[in-house]
């Protein structure tokens, strides 16, 4: 059984040879709570932010991770900006629980360059001792199966960048994360792999059908196919189409297996209904027994109770109350009075006995029932075995009409719209394909009933971690929107049906982006994200960060404080949120800091006006900046 | 009661009082292994809970049983969050009661799953008592799904440890005609696997220092 992940914590960073981005090198601490990247236009916040997940991920450059292929980056990002990129690096300092590590990456390579496991440790500067160290650790310590998966989390949950990528209403983002964080109640790569096989399956069933189109075509203007046509009979017998004939066989066989299949179902049902009822009686006889057996034991705590002339015998015997030791005669005859009505002496309720003479009797009916219910068992496992050879059968088959399909090179030819010389073949062609095409559908139905039930099984079995899940989003947007925002399940998914949660405020589901405005669907994708940290520390007993580019930017004043309610909250329960704000006199990083101790304020903000390259416009209103920074700080 | 005391005395005669937790997870790993004694833990009884498999009556049970004069509460303790802490041992009637128990017929058998449980757990260290009983099937496959779930361990066609033990009863006996493996062989086997489980689920050390270069 898989682990859950644990996410990682942000402890600190450093940037190296940033020249002429940044003045020399930049160097920061990560505390609990609140921390701001504090600047102005161009001053570099997007760049600070790039380089810690750059230090921790490497970027997005794999399509594991980044499907959109224009939204991936890498060390190139860099090289593109830093004079002295080759030697320049950024050291990111995390945990993943207890357990401390420190990160190197440069910009020759995306690769980890260097890795240092505890706060003080000696750095490894293999690289390539480094790098799988590195993989090792996310493995071990992270939980998790792959490091694209640790970059999937980082770069998709953890990060939400200035592009606005959002996940809120992204099925696969949104059906991956919960997936990779309840990682210990599905196999969410195995699960990723079917929805590509089935992906696959579709496209396929797209080409034949153009395909079969295409070849209608060239019969309709083949003029040769006249005479053809009354030769149709004779075209299973054609030598030349091996392939096509072993396919045939092959969905001879897969509907053969698909019947039996039913069979199997229908046994493996009924074996199931059996176990049940024997179980029920089973469990019959045995509260039976225990209630017996309590008379038994309760026997011989009175006698002891008699015998060492205990509290309640005292009571029953002298009157002297168990509580306070007084004699109290009336409690005494009450107490005898309860006791001779078979109910307890103290409180008056009724004491079950049960004869022990029908023990025996109980016990030798228990020991045939459970005998019958091993039995019944055997045959529910035996059912259940057989129902999953034949389930294997079914798929190996599957993979072998797939690849059949895949080596067929008149499927090539007539994908690339290159004509098949005779008509005959034309037709033969024709009636293979439709076969094959209705067979793929088929297919198609049978995978995504199966990943639709996968995946309502899954969601089943994390009901109570994803009450915690709502429970967490309605505090954060509620918080943010100042009026009740809770999460709805609707079904979303354009190849099968997955539901996804989405907000609902106002008495209205929200079940795409189009249907809030754009700084309700930013924040509210905020509360999402740090709803699933919170869920993912609460299944790991951890903390995680949540790294966020200038919030700001979407929201009008008037929602600042409840932005900064939404904010103060997750930090509260132990996270670290990283925050880059603008300079402004009443913003949120402000008032965020203003829960912080005066003393420890300077130590959350890296102020880039201090190290960045400032522009005309920010030297000409320098003095103004300044008592903006201040206040912030003060 | 009757499994709080034998428990107690089973405990006890390693020298050690239960607290709480200690208490509720001896029970269950006494529950768990119970089906190959050939008999059963109760029905109603164990669900996952944040501090591992946990049932309500066992607490209820020993209150019940110290307040009537059969349990002595050790070392009463508070912490800065409110949570009691205290242990448990049997007084001296509390273990009269439980001998004479352990002698009557219905009983025996449970007595004797008492002493054989506890004999393993000493042999491992009381210490690892909420280890084990944290890698026991049924609670490990169970926990994942959050708390207040019903426990059954004794169910055979479940993950459970019963159909373990059948695994290694069955294994056991193959290739040995009229050869039957005794309860302690099996429990053993039990409790290593419950050991290795503890072990692997750990999470392990990692160094990044380069690999030695020797021979």
């Amino acid at each position: 059984m898989r682990s859950p992940i644990t996410l990682p914590r942000l402890l600190g960073f450093r940037l190296h040879g940033f020249e002429p981005i940044f003045k020399g090198d930049v160097e920061q601490n990560l505390p609990t709570g609140p921390n701001i990247i504090l600047g102005g236009n161009g001053l570099g916040k997007t760049t600070v932010m790039q380089a810690i997940i750059y230090g921790l991920t490497g970027g997005t450059n794999d399509e594991t991770v980044e499907d959109q292929k224009r939204l991936r980056w890498d060390h190139g990002y860099f090289r593109e900006r830093l004079s002295a990129s080759g030697a320049g690096s950024v050291e990111v300092d995390f945990a993943f629980g207890n357990q401390q590590f420190s990160v190197r990456r440069g910009f020759r390579g995306s690769d980890v360059t260097a890795l240092r496991a505890g706060k003080k440790g000696k750095w490894n500067e293999n690289a390539d001792e480094a790098a799988a160290a590195f993989r090792r650790a996310i493995r071990e310590f992270g939980g998790y199966q792959t490091a694209q998966d640790f970059s999937f989390v980082v770069n998709r949950l953890l990060y939400l960048p200035e592009t606005r990528r959002l996940i809120a209403w992204d099925t696969q983002s949104q059906v991956r994360l919960l997936m990779v964080v309840n990682q210990d109640a599905v196999m969410e790569e195995k699960f990723r792999k079917r929805q590509e096989q089935l992906r696959q399956l579709d496209s396929q069933k797209r080409h034949l059908h153009v395909v079969v189109g295409k070849l209608e075509q060239q019969i309709s203007t083949s003029s040769e196919i006249a005479g053809y046509k009354q030769s149709e009979q004779d075209r299973g017998k054609n030598a030349g189409h091996e392939t096509a004939t072993n396919l045939g066989d092959l969905v001879d066989r897969l509907r053969k297996v698909a019947r039996e299949r039913v069979t199997a179902d229908a046994h493996m049902a009924s074996a199931a209904r059996a176990l049940s009822d024997v179980s029920l009686e089973v469990e019959g006889l045995r509260e039976r027994i225990e209630l017996i057996e309590a008379t038994l034991v309760e026997g011989f705590l009175s006698k002891q109770e008699r015998e060492s002339a205990l509290a309640l015998h005292k009571l029953a015997e002298s009157g002297i109350c168990p509580a306070c030791g007084t004699v109290q005669p009336e409690l005494q005859a009450e107490a005898e009075q309860r006791s001779r009505s078979g109910l307890c002496m103290l409180c008056g309720s009724e004491l079950r006995f049960e004869s022990s003479n029908q023990l025996n009797t109980l016990r030798s009916q228990l020991k045939e029932k459970t005998r019958s219910q091993e039995a019944v068992g055997v045959e529910h496992i035996l059912a259940s075995a057989k129902l999953q050879g034949i389930i294997d059968e079914q798929e190996s088959i599957q993979t072998e009409i797939n690849q059949i399909r895949s080596e067929d090179p008149s499927l090539t030819l007539l994908e690339r719209s290159i004509p098949i010389k005779s008509g005959k073949d034309l037709l033969i062609q024709k009636d293979e394909l439709a076969r094959q095409e209705a067979d793929l559908e088929g297919q198609i139905i049978e995978l995504r009933q199966d990943l639709e039930r996968d995946y309502k099984r899954f969601r089943d079995s994390i009901d109570s971690r994803l009450h915690g899940l709502h429970a967490a989003y309605s505090e954060y947007a509620t918080a943010f929107l100042g009026l009740s925002c809770d999460l709805e399940e609707v079904p979303q998914g354009q190849m099968m049906s997955l539901s996804i949660l989405v907000p609902k405020f106002g008495e209205t589901v929200r079940p795409n982006e189009e249907s809030c405005s754009e700084a309700q669907r930013f924040f509210l994708d905020i509360a999402f994200r740090m709803a699933l940290i919170d869920l993912a520390s609460d299944v790991s007993e951890g903390s995680g960060t949540f790294i966020c580019e200038t919030p700001e930017t979407a929201l009008d004043m008037s929602y600042v404080d409840n932005v900064v309610k939404m904010f103060r909250s997750f930090a509260d329960k132990g996270h670290n949120l990283i925050l880059t704000a603008n300079v402004q006199t009443d913003g949120i990083a402000r008032k965020l800091l203003a829960d912080i101790p005066r003393t420890e304020r300077a130590s959350r903000v890296l102020n880039l006006f201090d190290i960045g390259q400032l522009s005309d416009v920010h030297r000409a209103d320098i003095t103004r900046l300044k008592q903006a920074i201040s206040k912030t700080l003060s | 009661m009757r499994d709080v005391a034998f428990a107690l005395e089973a405990a006890g005669s390693h020298r050690r009082r239960l607290n709480r937790i200690g208490l509720q997870k001896f029970i269950y790993l006494y529950d768990a292994v119970s089906t190959l004694y050939e008999t059963f833990p109760p029905v109603e009884g164990h669900y996952t809970y944040k501090h591992g498999p946990y049932d309500p009556a066992i607490q209820n049970a020993v209150d019940s049983l110290a307040f009537r004069g059969f349990v002595h509460v050790h070392g009463v303790e508070r912490d800065n969050e409110g949570n009691v802490s205290a242990t448990y041992g049997l007084t001296a009637s509390g273990s009269n009661f439980t001998q004479e128990l352990a002698m009557v017929e219905p009983f025996q058998v449970r007595w004797r799953i008492a002493v054989d449980v506890a004999a393993k757990v000493n042999a491992r260290g009381w210490g690892r008592l909420k280890e084990l009983a944290y890698s026991e099937p049924t609670y490990a496959m169970e926990r994942i799904h959050g708390f207040g779930r019903r426990l059954k361990p004794e169910d055979r066609f479940s993950n459970s440890t019963a159909s373990l033990l059948e695994i290694f009863k069955r294994t056991l006996r193959a290739g040995f005609k009229d050869v039957r493996p005794s309860n302690q062989v099996i429990l053993e086997l039990f409790f290593r696997y419950l050991e290795n489980y503890a072990h692997y689920s750990r999470r392990p050390s990692i160094s990044v220092s380069s690999p030695s270069k020797g021979a």
